[in-house]
């Protein structure tokens, strides 16, 4: 009998084990830095493209091979509305690389990722934290990046205002990313 | 709703050891939470409620229900430190502890509990499973005894089913047995 006591629980360790190994697995955090400073700017630079590719970040390279999911994602700064009235700055994505030169073509042919994001009127700041960041993700665009995460880490975001006329500074950009690793 | 279906099988598996129990009892418990590779999660305070039920001398029943609250994670990018809340999670389920001893005992337990995380951003339920030792004695109140445990908390995770996110548990807590069959 007091063999059972201990096979028992040994048993159930063993068949949690067994079912896919979750126990190996664990939280990753991994992020990707954006131009620091960068600007967005309605009468020329209207829109910043970027072409990420996680495979540049240790983090995310020395855990591919074992990534299973996205725990948590966030894009966090300092956006800084240096001229016009408030407004509001919004993330786009596109899972391969592309070139869009307008909102307009951006608006067709990506999927919006996060946002609105908004700044009052100029000259106004808002540090966009973790937690608030991580509530503005729209379910299409974050659908999106896990794929492209557990993928071949490589996407395009664009970032622009939505009010008529803008010129944001954007301190300290970064996309953060939680991974699930496991064997 | 997963909760209460939960709740109901928790019940349904109880109620015809609580008939048939040697003792029953009711405990309270209080202690900490430590993430276990969970870079966006921090070490927060957990307390709860169980209620164990002695089927056997060396088995015991053990419905339960506990809080955790996850303390804040910070992270630095870039020389700025960003701040993520810490991971709630509510936990409703059933232990099955393996008692050893009379007087002090010790028990391996094992259970499986409804589990929901919560925080900016992640509201969701997960099954989780948990695993520790606990070592019991009597106090010199009849009925009451103290307990210190250590286990693990399991929790399947919401963005893979490949993965889990794991907990370290150390508690102390304090139980009551309410009810003593009297054994003709």
């Amino acid at each position: 009998m007091n063999r059972l006591r201990w096979i028992l629980p040994s048993l159930a360790l063993a068949a949690l084990t067994a079912t896919g190994c979750i126990i190996l697995s664990g939280q990753i955090f991994a992020h990707y830095d954006l131009p620091d400073p960068f600007t967005i700017d309605s009468s020329s630079n209207i829109l910043h493209r970027e072409l990420v590719d996680l495979n540049t970040v240790s983090e995310y390279k020395d855990n591919k091979d074992k990534l299973k999911g996205l725990s948590d994602v966030a894009v966090v700064g300092k956006f800084t509305n240096l001229a016009g009235s408030a407004g509001a700055v919004e993330v786009w994505i596109t899972k391969d690389p592309t070139a869009f030169t307008t909102v307009a073509q951006v608006m067709a042919g990506a999927t919006k990722l996060w946002g609105p994001a908004s700044i009052g009127a100029a000259v106004a700041s808002h540090n966009i934290n973790w937690d608030e960041s991580s509530k503005l993700f729209t379910s299409d665009g974050k659908k999106m990046l896990i794929d492209e995460v557990k993928g071949d880490g490589v996407f395009t975001i664009y970032v622009f205002g939505t009010a008529g006329t803008y010129l944001i500074k954007v301190d300290h950009g970064a996309i953060l990313l939680v991974i699930d690793a496991g064997k | 709703m997963k909760r209460w279906i939960w709740i109901a099988l928790a019940a349904l598996a109880v109620s015809p050891a609580i008939s048939s129990a040697a003792t029953v009892g009711v405990g309270v418990f209080g202690g900490t939470s430590i993430p276990i590779v969970q870079e966006d999660n921090d070490r927060g305070p957990m307390y709860g409620l169980r209620v164990p039920i002695n089927l056997t001398p060396i088995v015991s029943i053990e419905p339960y229900y506990g809080s955790t609250q996850g303390g804040d994670k910070n992270e630095t990018v870039a020389g700025v430190t960003y701040t993520r809340a810490g991971i709630d999670n509510t936990a409703f389920g059933v232990h099955v502890l393996f008692m050893f001893g009379t007087g002090v005992q010790f028990y391996p337990f094992v259970g499986l509990a409804s589990n929901h995380l919560k925080r900016d951003g992640l509201d969701e339920s997960q099954t989780g499973y948990d695993f520790g030792l606990g070592f019991g004695f009597k106090l010199p109140v009849v009925g009451l005894s103290a307990h210190a445990r250590g286990g693990a908390n399991i929790v399947t995770s919401p963005a893979s089913s490949e993965t889990s996110r794991k907990w370290g548990e150390i508690t102390l807590g304090v139980s009551y047995n309410f009810y003593h069959s009297v054994i003709p």
